[in-house]
């Protein structure tokens, strides 16, 4: 049918099929920044438009009803090469992260102002209903919204942004525009999906409909004549090499535990087929014409289940080692079941058991466990359970791949783009030199994408077709095929003396890992190493055993386990409080470290190898704990003019880490081009955090030049030399120190280049803006422009080029307190978060604003974990969750009505400008803190995520 | 799939369709939907039909009382914005969190995909609202909306051309249980003030829908699903049905002049400031 439309003031003529929709038309005709989040679900809002002034979801609009219509969208509120005042306020606001619907955001803030351009907080709430933010939380939408008021009124803002850290740095510290701002907020080429070839195929996946199965047989033969086909990828044809999937390390503290594809499938949901067309509707049909002869097992669930004696076993093949093999491993090996399990491969032992289920486990002590109990005027103990959750970025996990020049190249939305050349690597065959990884912009990764889920196949696919393939996650995909957060089972045993002291304390983990081992044992380790320190306690056991399972799988998720650590054992010490009748503040006051402390419990914690024994260093714990108490009134008890609505309030203390000493590896290469310009390469993998910024950042302040004659390139496994990746917090501490390592080596090569061409002594010479040289002696001025050009024009000795790296022994801890108060209704259960504040010692924040935004985002996806979304299976294995809606995540509806973000001023020692992590940390807080609150509000203890309505009721006795 | 797609000039032109297979399609939002319920290839797409897009008093032949009619293709956000539409039917309206969202679904829609989480059935069962419809044959008539949604067979294939809410209705109050604002309601219940009587209309995911004499709680066929357990939907249930019921009693819910005596959205979000 025919569709006459005016877009962005351009009219248009389409001739399309009855079942277009307006966001694929519009995708034709160019503007791509009209995104598909949720498979025309309606709900995350990236799809949204303006369809004769008025905002709605192209993705539910057919073409057809477009006819006549005057359409808006995000790519036409600038022109080019320019930027309007709301996308400019949003980016200035630290709201511009990940961005993948940041340009809809704009376009609602827009219309929201024409329409009213005086909105209250109401106002903007309303206009923002509709879109889902994952990564910077909303609250500094009523900032964007404030300043671009300011800007259109005065000219200029005049409200604070964020504070400042460190008057004697002109950049660092300071609220400034994140670098890729405004390419994202204006919808410009940035992700995967904008870089995929007009002849590119599509790759689309077979899925297991079984928990636990045998594949007999396959039949593609009616499949393989579906014209456009290329060729379908099963186990019968594609290789038998184990790996995993974690992108960690290398060796893995993770088994490998699977191949591309697999004789037995393991979940609902695990890979069957892949088929490559030329055409996505090709592959679907194709799909639908495979047959699989299954045989089907009996599945396991939960870690209660696998533990049970004879527990059907997840993986039942043989076990290799790649060092520390057990003696008894040929003994071990006789019982190996049906060859189709395929094989476990260990690069060192994790004390693993595959008879058990057991994926990983560790163990130990320090101090005299058993006798400080005995001397415990009180003991609690108790079982904090956890769900298993998604991450939900807005862009699903997706990847392009294609041959060229005999070289694979891939272009990955990841974390980790040296380990997704390593992995390919394995499943290819191809040597690194083959491979380039080109990292895109990533539209929200949490953790997510450090597991290479679909780079490995998709790589694969285009190595053995030859031809470009292109892959995307549907959303029912990323919530039953991608990595999630393990599921815990967390006990505590806490014991305490009368004064408040607490005299011992052992903690339990059961993990599941579901059926296979990403990061398996470094998420658990993380429940006890990322919290135990908090506490200044002599006499400390752990225990953490990891299970197989047939649920859909865990990995890495934003805090690995220490939410789900940090949740027992606040809630535990809080317990603790309550049976000694002390005060929990008192009580967190007396028993917290400080700097100095030696952290001896750290020894058996090192991922796999032995820890660390190292003391606290920077730490603004009690003064985040003191401020914090100060700001919600701590000991003041509110009551609600509704009888049926008590209020409580809770906190809880929270650390992190920042990347990990002694593993993680960074290096930056610093190029002074001869315009006296600066390209930084970094081997730091930006995932919208801002790291790219850090580096520009700590760049233009030790060169001293303009933040726009710096460029940076980053993740590009060509021309960036090699990073571990942005995980586990190590993006600022780790990547951000090689940036300032080459940096400062630069500035070292600039001034001996200098003080050779103008044959003075290097000691006289000094660094000035905007990028020159300047002699204290003589007087004279090189600029960087006459530097590089003349080192490179055959009298100088070349390009200054300056490589840096970063390895530390040292650890950086950031710490804090999350503060709730709440509200719940007696009667229904019904919880309402009124007040929440987070206040964290980041070290010095470089981004001030983003890190704001950063702490609002994980505060929020956490109140979400804690209070509503879980991946419900049924007794199949099958996920009842598995989109948005029923899964349900928090929007700015759900943000508390007090919300404050507050970072402690600390500068620690070993950071890049003395920062620390920021996000991950974020994400600790809220569980214990809500639960805490709750019973101090209702007075019972809700010990499993997510705290329900239904189990309020029934702690309270409600309901039987 | 959507095979046919044809921009319907009038009402007419709506239901000759239907009659040869057509589905209607107005807001989208449901039809257009992941995993929707509407099944069907052919659409004719009613949202250029002037005549539905209003919101208009009437009165209706043979029935006592002044009625608002809502068109068709009125949405939810059409409503809220409207000063002549009810003050509960704007609180129900506003249970679609989504400003987006609402300024694309109708409430007519939302009546004609019959769906056990809506937002505006209970309301408007208990406030004995009507439609406006057309049979496949053309035939114009007025029925009350229980006898759209419990007699699906008789009423499944006509079209809902406006809702009539009757401005005469006593005090109206309702409540929403959902895991976020944004999901699934999973139990929707709304009691409105008949003479000495209260009337209340429900829904339930997974259950359907009742409309019952407030004075007692009916047998509700309840199942334990992803919203929660039968016993919570039931302890649930009888004290949302006590709560609402005595506060239209105490004549403190929405009135339908558009003002708002009820307290049920204050409760929701906590009483403390």
């Amino acid at each position: 049918m025919r569709v006459n439309c005016l877009i962005n003031g351009i009219n248009r003529n389409f001739d399309i099929e009855p079942g277009m929709r307006l966001r694929e038309m519009l995708e034709l005709n160019g503007n791509f920044c009209v995104r598909d989040s949720d498979d025309c679900e309606g709900f995350c809002g990236s799809d949204t438009v303006l369809m004769d002034g008025v905002p709605v979801y192209a993705n539910l609009v057919l073409a057809g009803e477009a006819d006549g219509c005057e359409i808006r969208t995000p790519d036409g509120l600038s022109e080019p090469g320019k930027i309007s005042i709301v996308q400019q306020a949003m980016i200035d606001a630290g709201l511009v992260q990940s961005a993948y619907n940041a340009p809809a955001a704009a376009l609602l803030l827009t219309w929201l102002l024409e329409t009213n351009p005086n909105p209250t907080k109401e106002d903007i709430k309303d206009a923002l209903s509709g879109i889902f933010i994952r990564d910077a939380g909303y609250e500094h939408y009523y900032l964007a919204v404030k300043l671009a008021q300011e800007k259109m009124k005065d000219g200029k803002y005049s409200s604070e942004i964020a504070p400042s850290f460190h008057p004697e740095w002109e950049i660092v510290g300071k609220p400034m525009s994140k670098i890729d701002g405004p390419q994202l907020v204006k919808g410009e080429k940035a992700f995967v999906e904008d870089f995929v070839d007009k002849d590119s195929c599509y790759m689309v996946l077979l899925r297991s409909p079984h928990a636990s199965a045998y594949i007999n047989s396959i039949d593609t033969s009616k499949a393989e004549k579906v014209p456009g086909v290329v060729k379908i990828l099963t186990a019968y044809n594609t290789p038998d090499t184990h790996y995993m999937q974690a992108g960690q390390g290398n060796p893995e503290p993770s088994p490998h535990d699977r191949a591309l594809f697999n004789f037995k499938v393991r979940h609902v949901g695990d890979r069957v087929a892949a088929v490559i067309a030329e055409t996505y509707e090709a592959a679907c049909k194709a799909r639908d014409l495979i047959k699989v002869d299954y045989e089907v097992l009996p599945a396991v669930f939960t870690v209660e289940e696998a533990m049970a004696p004879g527990a059907p076993l997840v993986h039942n093949g043989i076990v290799e080692y790649r060092s520390g093999a057990p003696a008894d491993l040929e003994e071990y090996n006789k019982l190996a079941g049906d060859p189709r399990e395929g094989r476990v491969i260990y690069q060192f032992p994790l004390h693993a058991d595959i008879h058990k289920n057991i994926a990983a486990s560790n163990k130990g002590e320090i101090g005299d466990v058993d006798k400080a109990f005995a001397e415990a005027d009180a003991i609690v103990e108790n079982t904090y359970q956890t769900t298993q959750i998604q991450h939900a970025p807005l862009e699903p996990h997706v990847c392009f791949a294609k041959m060229e020049a005999g070289r694979l190249v891939v272009y990955a939305s990841t974390q980790v783009p040296y380990h997704v050349r390593r992995i390919c690597g394995w499943v290819t065959g191809l040597p690194e030199n083959k491979i380039h990884i080109i990292k895109t912009r990533v539209g929200g990764g949490y953790g997510a994408k450090q597991d290479i889920l679909v780079e490995d196949l998709t790589g694969y696919a285009a190595f053995a077709t030859g031809r470009p393939v292109y892959y995307r996650n549907t959303r029912e995909e990323e919530f039953i095929a991608n990595s999630t957060r393990h599921p815990m089972r967390v006990h505590v045993k806490m014991g305490g003396k009368k004064d408040g002291s607490i005299t011992a304390i052992y903690m339990e983990v059961c993990a599941n890992t579901g059926p296979f081992g990403n990061h398996c044992l470094t998420v658990p380790m993380n429940s006890c190493s990322k919290t135990l320190p908090l506490f200044k306690c002599d006499n400390m056991r752990y225990d953490l055993k990891v299970y197989y399972t047939n649920t859909p799988p865990a990995g890495a998720y934003q805090g690995y386990g220490t939410p789900k650590g940090t949740y027992g054992l606040m809630m535990a010490m809080a317990e603790l409080a309550d049976k000694l009748g002390c005060d929990y503040k008192d009580m967190v006051l007396k028993n917290h470290v400080e700097e100095g402390y030696m952290l001896e419990i750290l020894k058996g914690l090192g991922e796999g190898r032995e820890g660390a024994v190292v003391p606290v260093g920077s730490c603004g714990l009690r003064e985040a704990v003191l401020k914090g108490c100060d700001m919600i009134h701590w000991g003041k008890k509110e009551v609600s003019d509704d009888p049926d609505w008590k209020i409580g309030k809770g906190f809880a203390m929270i650390m992190q880490g920042s990347g990990l000493p002694g593993l993680d590896h960074s290096e930056a290469i610093a190029k002074l081009e001869t315009d006296g310009t600066l390209i930084l390469n970094s081997g730091g993998a930006d995932l919208g955090t801002g790291l790219d910024t850090i580096s520009a950042k700590v760049a233009s302040e030790i060169l001293k030049m303009p933040l726009e004659r710096i460029t940076i390139v980053s993740g590009d496994t060509d021309s960036c030399a090699f990073d571990t990746g942005s995980y586990a917090s190590s993006g600022t501490f780790f990547s951000g120190n090689a940036s300032v390592a080459s940096c400062e080596k630069l500035r070292g090569m600039i001034l001996k280049e200098a003080a050779y061409q103008l044959e003075e002594s290097e000691e006289d010479l000094e660094i000035v803006k905007p990028g020159a040289v300047h002699s204290k002696k003589t007087g004279k001025t090189l600029s960087y422009y006459e530097i590089s050009h003349t080192a490179c024009s055959g009298g100088g000795h070349g390009q200054l080029i300056a490589h840096g790296t970063f390895i530390t022994k040292a650890s950086s801890v950031p710490y804090g307190a999350h503060f709730a108060q709440v509200a719940v209704n007696v009667k229904t259960g019904e919880i309402k978060v009124q007040k929440f504040y987070a206040l964290q010692d980041a070290g010095t924040p470089i981004n001030p604003e983003i890190a704001l935004c950063q702490m609002y985002g994980a505060v929020m996806k956490s109140i979400g974990h804690s209070l509503y979304e879980d991946m419900k299976l049924d007794k199949k294995g099958r996920c009842l969750t598995s989109n948005m809606t029923d899964y349900g995540v928090p929007m700015i509806t759900e943000a508390p009505d007090d919300f404050k973000s507050v970072l402690i001023d600390v500068t620690d020692k070993f950071g890049p400008f003395g920062a620390k992590s920021i996000s991950e940390i974020a994400c600790n807080g809220a569980a214990p803190a809500i639960g805490i609150a709750i019973h101090d509000a209702v007075g019972v203890w809700v010990r499993s995520w997510p705290m329900t309505p239904e189990k309020i009721l029934r702690a309270m006795g409600k309901i039987k | 799939m959507v095979e046919k797609l044809i921009i319907a000039k009038n009402v007419k032109e709506t239901v000759s369709l239907m009659k040869e297979g057509f589905q209607p399609l107005a807001g989208g939002t449901e039809v257009n939907r992941l995993n929707s319920t509407v099944k069907g290839k052919n659409f004719v797409y009613i949202g250029k039909i002037a005549d539905l897009k209003t919101i208009e008093k009437s009165i209706l032949e043979g029935v006592s009382g002044s009625y608002i009619k809502i068109g068709a293709v009125c949405t939810f956000q059409d409503a809220i914005e409207n000063d002549l539409v009810p003050g509960y039917l704007k609180e129900a309206c506003r249970f679609m969190s989504s400003r987006v969202r609402r300024n694309m679904a109708t409430l007519c829609g939302n009546i004609a995909v019959r769906r056990d989480d809506s937002y505006l059935i209970p309301a408007l069962l208990a406030a004995d609202a009507k439609l406006f419809v057309y049979s496949m044959f053309g035939r114009k008539s007025v029925i009350s909306l229980s006898d759209y949604i419990f007699k699906k067979e008789k009423y499944g294939s006509y079209f809902v051309a406006a809702l009539l809410v009757n401005t005469e209705t006593g005090a109206v109050s309702q409540k929403r249980y959902a895991n976020t604002a944004s999901s699934h309601g999973y139990i929707t219940m709304a009691a409105a003030k008949k003479g000495d009587m209260c009337q209340v209309g429900l829904c339930v995911k997974n259950s359907g829908f009742y409309v019952f004499d407030g004075s007692k709680t009916p047998d509700v066929v309840l199942k334990d699903d992803i919203f929660g357990s039968r016993a919570y939907k039931k302890y649930l249930i009888d004290v949302t049905r006590e709560d609402l019921v005595s506060s239209v009693q105490g004549d403190s819910g929405c009135c339908c002049d558009g003002s708002e005596k009820g307290k049920a959205s204050e409760k929701k979000s906590g009483g403390a400031k």
